[in-house]
């Protein structure tokens, strides 16, 4: 194995271990300030991947897919808080239960409204090149 | 998380989790009923059916888990094919039944099962994945079921095996899609007979994948090709550049790849990120690596590969084209290859239970008939080997090119009735 193989295998490990700790830290964040183990994180994470995709397909901006998601993310975050989690305060055995159920209602929603197949966003204008570091293109 | 002690819980909530006698008997003993079920039932024994009677067709599909979407094209299918035919088979309505295995052998196994015992369905067709076909096999066999397998395409289903491991053939069972020899074979041997002696394999590495890039090596060696070397992501990958750095970290050109679905968009557009057209890299692969719903997302990036497959949505044949338009006028979308092997599926039983009036009562005259069927399909002819129940069919050399605005696969080439050697 050369060593240009194992320096571009490391960069590719590091570019997606930080894919994982962004969403891991959401996870962790929400435990740490809200007290909330909150297992539909990722399903969460998927439904606002989703909504970009919708407002990609009607705008064509990234950069608004970039702040509608979040946005529309958080007003659901919102109205679930008061409306389920906060009967279960503290009760965390409880909030798994909960949350785990909520996981599965969102992703068989987003099944019967973007449907099963695979969808996937281009990259927008200025991050959809790649960058050659020694001996190697890297993405 | 504090709290997890179950007796703790149990307290706290004011109940045990013990059962009390009578819940004991109940329980147990519907459990003693649902054992016995199977074996109250004889096999095969269906009543013999008059023409005009109701056909029940049991169809044991996914329609949700990973191939959800391929379930869902097979039964827009199924409909579409009763719908031009009035709902019915051989002048029988036709009562259908869809089974969802979830993409969970263990599911699809139960649901076979009850189309034989509780449902006892005339035909059962379907079954997208290989576990499950080997999986259910050997029920089939014993009851004497005629099964059309639609889509799984693992080899030892239609061939002898020794010790029928991991499956064999069954007079009961015909495969109306393909065998994965017959994707990945006759491309090896038409490529390295052409001169492309050297490849790399990239394939997913589950049963089918292997058994694809093992069949692929076979075809490139009898010409005196050989493999360089091979790169196996598992199956459902989520990040394919440390796949394709590899493959870029290698001389070898021409890279032969089984992915499908997820895998193969993901495949392409790392392919493309990592600029490996620009190195002289040239992409080859079994059909599905390059069919709609991958075109759909990749679009031109994967111009240039060269696949292989027993059909194409621009084929051009009459019946294809008829196809094609009835299934967009029926569905706001392009029918992809799971379509025509339910289509062809519905065809063939269609046309072999013509020939006995709709009687499906003698399985062995059934088996017959269906052995003699031969028709014109979207995909060309179509007949099942005789010895084996695999389609013999011909194979296209495809090549992806945008042409208006469209990224298609064009035909380039044609291997004519590739026959599964059945052993």
């Amino acid at each position: 194995m050369s060593p240009e193989l194992v320096f571009q295998q490391a960069l590719n490990g590091l570019s997606f271990g930080a894919l994982l700790f962004i969403l891991a830290s959401g996870l962790s964040l929400v435990f740490g300030m809200m007290d909330v183990v909150n297992l539909a994180h990722g399903a969460f994470y998927m439904l606002g991947a989703y909504v970009a995709l919708s407002v990609v397909q009607s705008t064509g901006s990234f950069w608004l897919a970039m702040l509608a998601a979040p946005l529309a993310l958080g007003v659901l975050g919102f109205v679930l808080e008061p409306l389920l989690l906060r009967r279960l305060r503290g009760r965390h055995l409880d909030q798994v239960l909960l949350t785990i159920g909520v996981s599965l209602v969102i992703v068989d929603v987003i099944g019967q409204v973007w449907g099963r197949e695979v969808r996937s966003l281009a990259a927008p204008a200025g991050l959809d090149g790649s960058v050659a570091l020694i001996g190697g293109v890297y993405s | 998380m504090g709290g997890f002690g179950k007796n703790e819980l149990a307290e706290k909530r004011g109940y045990t989790y013990r059962l009390t006698r009578r819940q004991f008997l109940v329980a147990t003993s519907a459990a003693a009923l649902a054992a016995c079920g199977p074996a109250a039932v004889t096999p095969g024994a269906s009543p013999s059916a008059s023409p005009g009677k109701e056909l029940k067709l049991g169809q044991l599909l996914p329609f949700t888990g990973v191939y959800a979407e391929l379930g869902n094209s097979m039964r827009r299918s199924t409909e579409l094919y009763l719908n031009q035919n009035g709902r019915k088979i051989a002048n029988r309505p036709v009562n259908l039944i869809y089974g969802d295995d979830a993409n969970v052998t263990a599911t699809g196994v139960q649901v076979a099962q009850k189309f034989i015992d509780q449902d006892q369905v005339d035909v059962m067709m379907g079954v997208v994945p290989t576990p499950l076909a080997y999986g259910i096999r050997n029920a089939v066999h014993a009851a004497k079921l005629i099964f059309i397998d639609t889509n799984a395409g693992g080899n030892a289903l239609t061939r002898d095996t020794t010790n029928c491991t991991p499956s064999c053939k069954s007079p009961y069972i015909f495969r109306a899609s393909f065998s994965s020899y017959q994707i990945s074979y006759p491309i090896g041997d038409y490529l390295s007979a052409k001169g492309t002696k050297d490849w790399f394999l990239a394939y997913a590495n589950y049963g089918f994948g292997t058994e694809s890039a093992a069949d692929f090596t076979t075809g490139i060696t009898k010409n005196g090709g050989t493999v360089t070397g091979k790169v196996a992501p598992p199956l459902s990958n989520p990040d394919f550049a440390p796949f394709v750095t590899q493959i870029k970290n290698q001389p070898t050109k021409n890279v032969y790849s089984f992915f499908s679905g997820a895998d193969a968009i993901g495949f392409i557009k790392s392919w493309n990120s990592l600029g490996l057209p620009a190195a002289g890299y040239k992409m080859y692969g079994a059909g599905f690596l390059t069919e709609q719903d991958v075109l759909k997302e990749v679009k031109d990036l994967a111009n240039g590969a060269i696949t292989s497959l027993f059909w194409a949505v621009e084929l051009d044949n009459a019946e294809n084209k008829k196809f094609v338009a009835d299934f967009q006028k029926s569905y706001p979308l392009l029918p992809d290859v799971f379509a025509v092997q339910q289509y062809d599926g519905m065809r063939a039983l269609d046309e072999a239970l013509k020939k006995l009036g709709g009687d499906t009562s003698d399985k062995d005259k059934v088996v017959k008939a269906l052995e003699d069927v031969s028709f014109k399909s979207p995909r060309g002819d179509f007949t099942f080997d005789k010895s084996t129940h695999n389609p013999i069919q011909d194979i296209y050399i495809r090549e992806v090119k945008t042409q208006n605005g469209q990224t298609v696969n064009t035909i380039s080439d044609k291997i004519a009735k590739v026959t599964d050697p059945g052993k």
